[in-house]
């Protein structure tokens, strides 16, 4: 095994232009929006300076939705950003898999009510410091399971997007890979929306239809 | 989307660093643009911009009469107060009941069948209306009443089955908002039917709820709202869930306002329902509502390979998690929302 990953469609000299993405089908444009070799939020945090962690805890889901203060050129930023995986690096990925601890830690990337509190603690910290919040998404949705639902996932996501809703700051988010259903729209709901062009956003994941 | 941002050089996974930095210079210029923002400009920008999201048609009143009347769910019973039990309904130890069901005692459980938890019925908007507010105090807002659902998709089937579906519920959209008084008390109220292609949470919805909160903010009444459906409107594709943060922003500004925003979570309340309008307000559980939570039980279910618990997503499961304090009968209804208002 190497130590890039490639769809079957990136075989045969696809030459990644505009024109073959777009005559890929519809699928094969999602699968692309996550390609596992894309960068995720931890490896955006070198365009910013004094990056600190914020709110770590060793509470399961944790890591899926990460916190830091830092600044963009000199203004203060929270950041808020949807971790999908350990790396974007093939083969770190790859030892990660086969890692049972590592994949019950990671969730197939999908948040749980933990991960949305921390999101929420930082929103209001945001408020407290006067930092921009700027948000990345990146999730195949939020957490299917009856413990998540135990733990009120519903109502964590709700008050991310009420934050969101009420924070005194400007709120910026920007979807890097995917952004599926309520997982994502937790965090949304913000001043200004980007998204990076091979990006996708959908209702809902096709593997759950 | 406000912005789209390339991939130079032409994907991120080839080429993550030129993407990183295509990054950064877009971040840069909207953290400048908005480094100057007071708390105040802040907000008002943000209720600019949110108000405007979301589309719909306006039909004329014509339009509206063909259709627009009240439609009850609730069964009428026989003239012995009896109606017919359900089908498959089978006790304890696997006997299954034929015996018809009095009506007193089915309204009693709140239409769930007292041997198995069938629920018999999802009461319609109007049945809603009826159970929340003095009766015939209830009046539709004009400025909501002719908004209704634009296939912005071209999505295959859809404008048939919104056509078919007013006729069916009596109703333009599956949220019908307008004023109306609780023990005399001005309020505003929305109620939503499940009967409107599963009460699905859609653009016109989140208008709508917009709107209602103006009209609300500038009566200086409470604003009650009653959630139903299983999710977002699939035909409208991404641009359903979008107005979820926008239904959100109108009932922080009417709460912003000093007013009092209630919300009756009933049966079933799943998905983009219960993290926009179900998660807000001071809120009031139906008694013995089930399917209340974010991922349905299928889903759940087929994802784990695990059945879920006896009573899962029933109220009194989420009581026990603590998720739902305040459970209400709909007898109960107007008695308990006024002291909350």
């Amino acid at each position: 095994m190497g130590n890039s990953f490639y769809y079957p469609f990136e075989k045969n000299g696809f030459d990644y232009s505009h024109q073959s993405i777009a005559s890929l089908s519809e699928y094969e444009k999602y699968e692309f929006s996550f390609h596992p070799e894309r960068p995720k939020y931890l490896d955006y945090l070198s365009i910013f300076e004094n990056v600190s962690s914020c709110f770590e805890t060793n509470k399961f889901g944790n890591c899926l939705i990460q916190t830091h203060r830092a600044e963009l050129f000199g203004i203060p930023v929270m950041l808020v950003g949807q971790q999908s995986g350990p790396s974007s690096n093939y083969k770190n990925i790859r030892k990660a898999m086969m890692d049972p601890a590592q994949i019950q830690k990671w969730n197939h990337g999908m948040p749980v009510p933990a991960s949305y509190e921390r999101a929420v603690k930082a929103i209001q910290l945001a408020e407290e410091e006067d930092r921009i919040i700027i948000i990345f998404i990146d999730t195949p949705g939020a957490d299917p399971t009856e413990r998540s639902e135990a733990n009120g996932i519903a109502w964590r996501i709700g008050d991310t997007i009420h934050a969101l809703a009420d924070v005194k700051v400007p709120t910026i988010s920007i979807i890097i890979n995917r952004a599926c259903s309520g997982g994502a729209i937790a965090l949304t709901g913000t001043d200004t929306t980007l998204a990076l062009e091979h990006s996708t956003y959908l209702v809902i994941t096709p593997e759950a239809c | 989307m406000d912005e789209l941002i390339p991939e130079s050089g032409g994907v991120a996974h080839i080429d993550p660093e030129l993407t990183i930095i295509s990054v950064q210079s877009t971040l840069k210029k909207y953290v400048s643009r908005f480094s100057n923002f007071t708390g105040d400009n802040v907000i008002k920008n943000r209720i600019d911009r949110w108000g405007k999201i979301g589309q719909w048609e306006m039909i004329d009143s014509i339009e509206l009469e063909i259709f627009h009347l009240p439609v009850s769910r609730i069964p009428k019973p026989e003239s012995t107060g009896y109606i017919n039990r359900h089908k498959n309904c089978y006790n304890g130890k696997g006997v299954r009941q034929y015996d018809p069901v009095l009506i007193s005692t089915l309204k009693q459980s709140n239409f769930i069948c007292d041997v198995c938890g069938h629920r018999y019925v999802r009461p319609s908007a109007w049945d809603y209306i009826d159970w929340m507010v003095d009766s015939g105090s209830f009046f539709e807002h004009e400025e909501t009443k002719f908004i209704a659902d634009k296939d912005i998709l071209g999505f295959p089937g859809y404008i048939e089955k919104l056509k078919e579906t007013r006729i069916k519920t009596g109703l333009l959209t599956a949220m019908i908002t307008g004023d109306g008084t609780i023990c005399g008390r001005k309020v505003v109220l929305c109620t939503t039917d499940f009967g409107f292609l599963g009460g699905s949470f859609c653009m016109s919805t989140g208008e709508k709820v917009w709107r209602a909160a103006q009209i609300a903010i500038n009566k200086n009444v409470p604003m009650i709202i009653q959630t139903c459906g299983g999710g977002a409107r699939m035909h409208e594709g991404c641009s359903s869930m979008v107005s979820i943060p926008k239904a959100q922003l109108a009932m922080s500004r009417v709460e912003q306002a000093g007013l009092a925003v209630v919300t009756l979570i009933t049966d079933p309340t799943l998905g983009g329902v219960a993290i926009g309008i179900g998660s807000r307000g001071q809120r009031l559980f139906e008694f013995n509502a089930g399917h209340i939570g974010f991922s349905g039980k299928r889903v759940i279910e087929q994802y784990t390979g695990e059945k879920t618990s006896p009573g899962f997503q029933t109220v009194n499961w989420l009581k026990e998690f603590g998720h739902a304090d305040e459970i209400v009968h709909p007898n109960n209804l107007k008695e308990k929302i006024f002291s909350m208002i």
